[in-house]
């Protein structure tokens, strides 16, 4: 099953499957182990994160935006020509007409 | 014909896969986040049959909740012992949820989305059978034990969903199992004053606990012991105090909970000459 997405399998398998998962889930409680129990209190508990933010410079050459990041950025974020990274993120930006927006 | 929100991404399918094999212990915290994200989009994923178009959401609404939800309380609440008895009625409510859905149009064979609509149907299903049968089964208990509470009418869907689902002594509470907390962990607030819960310690052990916001713990009045999350029950039966970022919070022994509340309520009857 590694790596398999639930579009992959067979109705018939995923029937199999959803049955094995009806007999084991009805077992179950529906209780975290404790570790878990206290992240998510920790975390429910917690002040919200401060935004972070990156400013960028772009200028455009040719019909794209070129962009630029400064010399200290925080970590997993990457910028490539028109391209912005953050993390599995990718923004692409392309410039178009005004007449088109 | 489904139609899946564009930010659904097979690492949503993968973990969700990795939940229906091998159980809700396997998952992280990192892939709870990624599977209950994933939940959450398919509420607006859309089914398109030749007769109508509906959001998850709203079939889940219109072909399982609207026929299995009442007629399931009904049957926890005849039980005789809920905590040992209820697994055999959810797996009877799945498995008869499942057949509904494979009976009509909506679960084709040879269509694969429609995996999906069966994963969503049966998490939300299970989470909400699961949630019910704790529920029954802490509401007799406090019966049994002499407490008087105010509790919502859990039998039809609008008093279900109350902002509460009881009252002792002025203050609101809700009975939860921990799994519910997740969902909780995602920027919401805890707004009731107190939460009955219960979580695994080990394999085996199942810890009842009541989780009071300060204010009401000073109300029912005690002695705690200041301590770290991580560490709370070990202080039991003494119950523990636990300064977070945004707050504080005691952490009870459900029995003892109990005890203190008996006594906090014959001491009301007393002074009121009852």
């Amino acid at each position: 099953m590694e790596n398999k997405r639930i579009t992959d399998i067979e109705t018939a398998e995923f029937d199999a499957l959803i049955d094995a998962f009806i007999e084991r889930e009805t077992e179950d409680t529906g209780e975290l182990q404790a570790p878990l129990f206290y992240e998510t209190l920790e975390a429910i508990f917690q002040n919200p994160a401060d935004a972070t933010t990156v400013e960028l410079q772009a200028q455009v050459v040719g019909s794209e935006l070129q962009l630029a990041l400064p010399t200290s950025t925080p970590p997993g974020v990457e910028v490539h020509d028109n391209e912005i990274k953050v993390n599995n993120l990718r923004f692409v930006i392309h410039l178009m007409p005004s007449e088109m927006v | 014909m489904i139609i899946l929100p564009t930010s659904y991404s097979d690492a949503h399918q993968r973990v969700t896969l990795k939940f229906l094999v091998e159980g809700r212990q396997a998952l992280s915290s990192v892939e709870w986040k990624t599977a209950l994200s994933g939940f959450d989009m398919l509420h607006r994923a859309v089914i398109k049959t030749e007769t109508e178009s509906l959001t998850f959401r709203e079939l889940y609404q219109k072909h399982v909740d609207s026929s299995f939800a009442d007629p399931y309380i009904a049957e926890l609440l005849n039980l005789h012992d809920v905590a040992q008895e209820h697994q055999a009625v959810r797996a009877r409510f799945a498995r008869a949820i499942v057949r509904r859905l494979t009976e009509t149009e909506f679960r084709r064979q040879k269509v694969r989305e429609t995996n999906l609509l069966l994963a969503y149907c049966l998490y939300f299903w299970e989470s909400f059978a699961a949630g019910y049968a704790f529920e029954v089964e802490i509401f007799r208990d406090l019966s049994e034990s002499g407490i008087r509470f105010k509790a919502h009418d859990i039998r039809t869907r609008r008093p279900r969903l109350s902002p509460y689902d009881l009252e002792i002594m002025g203050l609101r509470g809700d009975v939860k199992t921990s799994f519910y907390f997740l969902y909780v962990g995602r920027g919401q607030n805890l707004p009731n004053d107190f939460y009955i819960t219960r979580f695994y310690e080990g394999s085996r052990q199942r810890t009842l606990v009541v989780m009071l916001q300060l204010a009401a713990w000073n109300q029912i009045d005690g002695e705690t012991i200041t301590s770290i999350l991580t560490e709370a029950t070990r202080h039991f039966p003494q119950p523990a105090l636990i300064e977070l970022e945004r707050g504080s919070v005691v952490i009870a022994d459900y029995n003892l909970w109990k005890q203190k509340i008996l006594q906090r309520q014959r001491e009301m009857e007393d002074a009121n000459g009852e």
